[in-house]
């Protein structure tokens, strides 16, 4: 049975000037353990798509089932602890939290699982040792570069052990040979620990080191 | 979640320093503020002392010599005591008026006479308000004796002659219970206290005090001379029939007043209810501008308050990419709300705490902490023991108000955009363009 169900999604944005529909009657189902590339150009709906598969955003049409249940479903409350327990993100532009250490960074979601902070600590320190940043627990984001930037952002989306990883070109900001680095991280996530992952990529090489890679044109899948 | 708004505190100590420094000054004027009023309304809920409800005060002057009304022969002090007496005739069963009596320092404005009551070692300054004995002075006012007596009961000449009456705070004054029996020296004469009524204060404007009635007797007008006391200072007060509003009274009244109360040299040369009187006076001390000013600091908070509220308003506003992350790893909203309040709950103590220890210092400094309500004078507490006189507990309490204020303040601030940003899907914020 499929990990993630996307059935006939649309999403229209609707601001003053002008109505756009980034998504189009797209059908999707990813299953557990598969590692999918999205592709397709700029503006194409590729994030949309991540966002709304990974329940940050709402579609204005059409159904997301993941691992049986239905996101519409869900309250507040609900949701909040279906993201925790079951999606970890990856962004381009990392989006820590600059206020907190990178220990404290990795820690947020499990604060919301309410696991004491000893737990959490030794938790965070695990992850943090398996992406090679354990000697930088206490620096700040300010004080990182971008690679171990994103290593941050990949602990923190694993930390909490999500079956679902989704990376919205995760490498988008990071040059080719850190990018590698990056890749290299995320296939282990996927082949060691059994993660399913989606990623949005421009990257042709990379998305040939996948599974499966969906193409997007306008809105609509091609492929 | 204490521990995280801790750490986002620290981490934007830049930013937050200033939004520190203005809720500092913030608190400081709050503190200058709440406690004037806290202080204004202590001062206001004093009780008077007498029933001030339907009181209303008569000017009576006289002709000077080189007016044409004067008469040479009315202008000795005998003929000037019958001149009273037909004043006061008219007034007394004038309609409306329940009863009169003629006064000199009158309780409101007689800050200027001050006899020294003296008994062995101690003594005891007082304010002076003289009477005439044979009106009724203490019903009139409405002054009780603590024994239980009736105001009546002070004016029958039995009782009410025998001596000296005076308030509790006098009796406190010279160390005794207001039911021991006292002879003091004024004067230079030796007088006993016959009777002992309860406190009143100097005047609207200030706290109780000690109080010396003294009543004349119409056949001992020379006396009035011995004391200083010259007839001019003499006017009459009335007290209103139920139900007659004495503003009205005395628009109504004024001009028939002015037409048919004078006699010889004497006639009425003006008409004031209670609260005229005491507004003039609140006026004279410099109350009525300093209320002003008040309510020029009071808008000014109002504005700072303001102030205080956009800028955490903005602060959280900005928050909300932060806030979208966290609830991508599974914050729920009320998790944001919280982390957010929390923030401002910690900024907002650490903040009242330096401002009311820069209030305290300017307190200790400046005699703000020598307030007359803090104090005895004489061995005579003039206000009566409350939160408000003993200093660390007035201090507590105003600081908790004040504490209680900004908490509103910066919590409105921050609950209202942290609810909108807390319910934003995180896509909204977390745009990667
Ligand atoms: N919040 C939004 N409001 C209005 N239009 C949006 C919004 N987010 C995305 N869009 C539009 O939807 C389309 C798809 O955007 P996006 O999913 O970010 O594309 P991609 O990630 O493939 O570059 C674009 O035309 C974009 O301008
Ligand atoms: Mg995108």
């Amino acid at each position: 049975m499929a990990l993630i169900t996307l059935d006939k999604i649309s999403k229209l944005y609707r601001t003053k000037e002008i109505e756009t529909l980034a998504l189009d009657n797209v059908n999707l189902t990813v299953d557990p353990g598969e590692f999918v590339s999205v592709m397709g150009p700029s503006g194409c709906g590729k994030s949309t798509l991540l966002n709304i598969m990974g329940l940050l955003d709402r579609p204005t049409e059409g159904t997301v089932t993941i691992d049986g249940s239905k996101a519409s479903a869900l309250g507040d409350r609900e949701l909040a602890r279906f993201r925790n327990e079951n999606l970890g993100f990856i962004f381009q532009s990392f989006h820590l939290i600059e206020s907190l250490s990178v220990l404290d960074n990795v820690e947020v979601p499990l604060i919301y699982r309410g696991i004491g902070a000893r737990q959490r600590h030794e938790m965070a320190k695990e992850v943090l040792d398996k992406v090679g940043l354990s000697n930088r627990l206490k620096h700040h984001p300010s004080q990182l570069s971008g690679g171990q930037c994103q290593r941050v952002a990949i602990a923190r989306a694993v930390v909490g052990n999500p079956k679902i990883i989704l990376a919205d070109e995760p490498t988008g900001n990071l040059d080719s040979k850190i990018g590698a680095e990056i890749m290299n991280l995320l296939h282990r996530l996927n082949t060691d620990d059994g993660r399913t992952i989606v990623m949005v990529t421009h990257n042709e090489l990379q998305a040939a080191d996948t599974d499966r890679v969906v193409r997007f044109f306008d809105g609509r899948r091609t492929e | 979640m204490i521990r995280i708004a801790l750490k986002n505190l620290w981490s934007q100590r830049r930013v937050y320093g200033w939004v520190s420094l203005e809720l500092i000054i913030l608190s400081i004027l709050a503190w200058v503020i709440v406690d004037e009023v806290i202080v204004r309304s202590y001062y206001g809920n004093q009780p008077i002392g007498y029933d001030s409800d339907r009181l209303a005060y008569l000017n009576i002057t006289t002709y000077p010599d080189y007016s044409p009304k004067y008469s040479a022969a009315s202008s000795d002090s005998v003929e000037m005591a019958k001149d009273f007496d037909r004043l006061y005739e008219r007034i007394s069963t004038w309609p409306g008026v329940e009863s009169a009596t003629i006064v000199a320092y009158e309780i409101e404005s007689r800050s200027g006479y001050m006899p020294h009551l003296v008994s062995g070692t101690d003594t005891v300054p007082t304010y002076a308000t003289f009477y005439l004995a044979e009106t009724p002075f203490f019903s009139t006012y409405g002054i009780k004796p603590v024994d239980g007596k009736t105001p009546e009961e002070l004016e029958n000449p039995e009782t009410g002659y025998a001596g000296l009456i005076v308030t509790e705070s006098v009796m406190d004054g010279l160390g005794k219970t207001p039911q021991e029996t006292e002879v003091v020296s004024i004067w230079g004469m030796q007088q006993n206290i016959a009777a002992v009524t309860n406190n009143v204060r100097l005047n609207s404007a200030s706290p109780q005090n000690t109080t010396l009635f003294y009543p004349i007797h119409r056949s001992n007008v020379g006396l009035m001379y011995s004391s200083q006391i010259n007839m001019d200072n003499f006017a009459i007060t009335i007290r209103l029939k139920d139900g007659i509003d004495p503003a009205k009274f005395v628009d109504e009244n004024r001009n028939a007043l002015k037409e048919k109360l004078t006699s010889g040299n004497l006639y009425m040369s003006n008409i004031e209810t209670y609260s005229q009187k005491s507004a003039k006076l609140r006026y004279n001390l410099g109350y009525t501008n300093s209320n002003r000013i008040g309510i020029f600091l009071a808008i000014f908070l109002v504005n700072m308050a303001l102030g205080g509220i956009g800028t955490v308003w903005l602060q959280t506003k900005r928050r909300s990419g932060e806030a979208g992350v966290m609830k991508a790893f599974g914050a729920r909203p009320s998790h944001i709300v919280a982390i957010l309040i929390w923030e401002g709950v910690i900024l907002t103590t650490i903040t009242w705490i330096m401002g009311s220890l820069i209030f305290l210092q300017y307190a200790l400094k400046s005699g703000l902490a020598e307030a007359e309500y803090f104090n005895t004078f004489d061995g005579v507490r003039y206000y009566p023991e409350s939160w408000v006189t003993d200093f660390w507990t007035h201090f507590g309490i105003v600081a908790l108000i004040i504490l209680a204020l900004m908490l509103v303040a910066v919590v409105i601030g921050i609950w209202i955009p942290a609810r909108r940003i807390a319910r934003v899907d995180p896509a909204v914020t977390l745009k990667d363009e």
